[in-house]
């Protein structure tokens, strides 16, 4: 058991590690942009300094940028540095992981969009609300510290923006981020293998309660967490735990929880955390009934949270083996780049904070005057400038991400071709793990397929949703029969779902 | 104790406590953990079973005030029609009629909780129907090429085994659902 369990975290730590990388990555840069480029009137204008309007821009910056609840780490501790207001900083690090380009196109083609754009207006609410009270609470929140010289045009004013992310990454920012990723590293230990798959049933009452419960050390990006409401809305779950998931489980996380309590102290972050949740629930509540899916068949469980529980049944055996075999397989070669990349920083910045503690390195780039008379050609773009097209460039990079991650339908339908053919060839070899890996990808692409519609038509129709939808099902009922290896079941939903893939194909390509 | 420490212990040690009850619990093997997906017994199993359910339903209801459940089975078959019906060979005009008289019949039937139906539902409700049942050889039109197939000797003896790789044969006991 003990093995189990130790695997179990293991397996858990480094998987969230893997999803939150590209993540932290963006939040790294986005804070070495906010230091050496912005500057700090810059990035408070950008903020909307001390404005009534500072929560909305706030809202507004957290999601447009692509960066979860780890990446804003960094993007936090320069914003509490330049004097920003507690509440303005909060409501950022709470909207910022919430939705990104990727996740909200994602989450618009899920069967209940109408849900997406409810569940947007109320993060608005939450992260504007209930900042505006915690500042009216505690009016004294912000604390600035002395603002670094700024570093001249040129090669050094790049390389300041890497040694101030590299700063981060092997810091104490790095601290949080490991106590975040611990948390739901922890959930993996101490909850047993699919305990939740009826937690959160639609019919339950204290659906979102649970949901609170569970959600804080939860850590998912924002792509998850948009799957896992598809997941809940395909199965007819609590609608208000799916908005708790959303607002707790993508927007906080054990680490942020603990650099509020550093910052601001027990008291004043306990006040926030009751905000919060007293908001987040009353929300829930709110949105309940109204959003529920009647048109969809209650399926009495769901696996959106299998992630978060152990990852094996205490009477597995050789644990060990079976994570590496599970890693091995779930990680698909571009997601070790920016894996790669964030290594490489923090070892840059460890070096850097082990051997430069009185920062020398930035000493010299900042008044080591350039050697190179400037010529007269040359145009001296001012920082706020090239911080504000930087942050621009990440907003248009991850739109242009959409188009290259969900390709054209018939891209993604020869894809999800070969997909069945393993899929449906292991569960008729009596091949269960193959057929479920592979059919957790099949119903992966059939997502893609209609994000990749919505995203070049800019409008997906009822008839596209549902016969993506009835593949889904089809395919979760197969899963099931794979469970119980019923062999004829196992038949007829393979010709069911072959039957399915066929009708997807002429929907998508010619009846678009 | 560093400042560093006590409240990071403090923060993990609520985590866990919050959590520590839903641990309690859970299925330890796999033979403890198969879900199901429970089909009420009234879903039809395919788009032409729902119409002839509709059909025979209504004319069940005759002029007495509905019961609560059997409105509710009545109420439950017609949302389930427009995904029976996309789970057919219907083409998209096809389904889009079937969607648009769906919230025809749901006019009805929510007209229908509050007393009993006028003549002029009854004509709309016999209308729709016979809208519905003219698209019923469409939606079986696979099906039924399958089995044209299957009735030529030289292929009678064919293993109909599904296979992975697209048009998979049906096998003759299968239903639309």
């Amino acid at each position: 058991m003990t093995e189990v369990l130790i695997w179990s975290f293991l397996l858990r730590l480094t998987q969230s590690l893997i999803a939150a990388s590209p993540f932290i990555l963006a939040g790294l840069i986005v804070a070495g942009i906010f230091r050496r480029l912005m500057g700090r009137e810059s990035t408070r204008r950008l903020f909307g300094n001390s404005s009534g309007r500072s929560l909305l821009q706030a809202w507004g910056l957290g999601m447009l940028l692509p960066i979860c609840s780890l990446g804003v780490i960094p993007v936090i501790r320069e914003l509490r540095g330049m004097g920003l207001r507690g509440g303005t900083i909060l409501a950022f690090a709470m909207a910022a992981p919430l939705f990104n380009p990727l996740s909200v196109l994602y989450g618009l083609t899920l069967s209940e969009p109408i849900a997406i754009l409810a569940f947007a207006f109320c993060s608005l609410i939450v992260v504007t609300g209930v900042g505006m009270v915690w500042d009216r609470l505690f009016p004294d929140s912000s604390q600035s510290e002395p603002e670094p010289p700024t570093v001249r045009a040129g090669l050094k004013r790049i390389a300041a923006i890497g040694v101030a992310a590299a700063r981060h990454a092997g810091g104490r920012s790095a601290l949080y981020i490991l106590i975040g990723l611990v948390g739901v590293a922890m959930l993996g230990v101490v909850l047993p293998a699919g305990s939740l798959q009826h937690a959160v049933n639609g019919d339950n009452p204290l659906a979102p309660l649970t949901m609170t419960a569970i959600a804080v050390p939860v850590y998912a990006t924002p792509m998850l967490a948009m799957s896992q409401l598809g997941m809940m809305f395909q199965h007819a779950n609590s609608p208000g735990a799916a908005f708790v998931l959303l607002a707790l489980g993508a927007g906080m996380n054990l680490g942020l929880v603990f650099w509020m309590w550093r910052q601001y102290g027990l008291r004043r972050s306990a006040a926030w955390m009751g905000l919060l949740l007293g908001v987040v629930l009353l929300l829930a509540y709110g949105v309940d009934r109204p959003l529920y899916p009647h048109a969809i068949d209650p399926a009495d469980h769901t696996h959106a949270f299998d992630i978060y529980c152990r990852p094996f049944y205490s009477d597995a055996v050789n644990p060990g083996a079976l994570a590496i075999e599970k890693l091995r397989r779930d990680t698909s070669p571009v997601e070790l780049y920016p894996l790669a990349m964030l290594g490489l920083l923090l070892a840059a910045g460890l070096l850097l904070n082990l051997f430069d503690r009185t920062g020398r390195v930035e000493r010299w780039l900042e008044a080591t005057p350039q050697t190179e008379a400037p010529r007269r050609l040359d145009v001296v773009v001012p920082g706020p400038i090239l911080g504000g097209v930087a942050l621009i460039g990440l907003v248009v990079a991850s739109i242009v991400g959409c188009y290259a991650y969900y390709p054209p339908p018939a891209e993604v339908l020869e894809e999800m071709n070969i997909v069945k053919a393993e899929a449906l060839g292991a569960a008729l070899a009596d091949d269960p793990e193959q057929a479920t890996y592979w059919i957790e990808i099949y119903d992966d692409w059939s997502r893609k397929l209609e994000v990749g519609a919505f995203l070049r038509d800019w409008k997906l129709s009822d008839y596209h949703r549902i016969k993506a939808r009835i593949l889904r099902e089809q395919l979760e009922l197969l899963e099931h029969e794979i469970e119980h290896q019923d062999r004829e079941e196992i038949q007829q939903l393979v010709a069911r779902v072959s039957r399915s893939q066929g009708r997807l194909r002429t929907a998508f390509i010619e009846e678009r | 104790m560093s400042p560093f420490i006590r409240p990071l212990l403090t923060v993990v040690t609520a985590a866990v406590l919050c959590t520590a009850p839903a641990g309690c619990s859970g299925p330890e093997s796999d033979e403890d953990h198969l879900l199901e997906h429970v089909i009420p017994e009234h879903k039809p199993d395919g788009y032409a079973d729902a119409v002839g359910e509709l059909e025979s339903r209504w004319t069940s209801l005759g002029d007495k005030p509905a019961g609560t459940e059997r409105l509710q089975e009545l109420t439950d078959i017609v949302d389930w029609l427009p995904e029976l019906a996309a789970d057919s060979d219907l083409k998209r005009a096809q389904w889009e009629q079937v969607q648009q008289t769906t919230q025809q019949l749901s006019g009805i039937i929510s007209r229908l909780q509050t007393g009993t139906a006028t003549a002029a539902d009854r004509e709309a409700w016999a209308q729709a129907i016979a809208g519905l049942q003219q698209l019923v050889p469409d939606a079986d039109a696979l099906r039924r090429a399958v089995s044209r197939t299957a009735q030529v000797p030289d292929h009678a003896d064919h293993d109909h085994q599904p296979t992975p790789d697209g048009d998979a044969p049906i096998p003759p006991a299968e239903t639309e659902q």
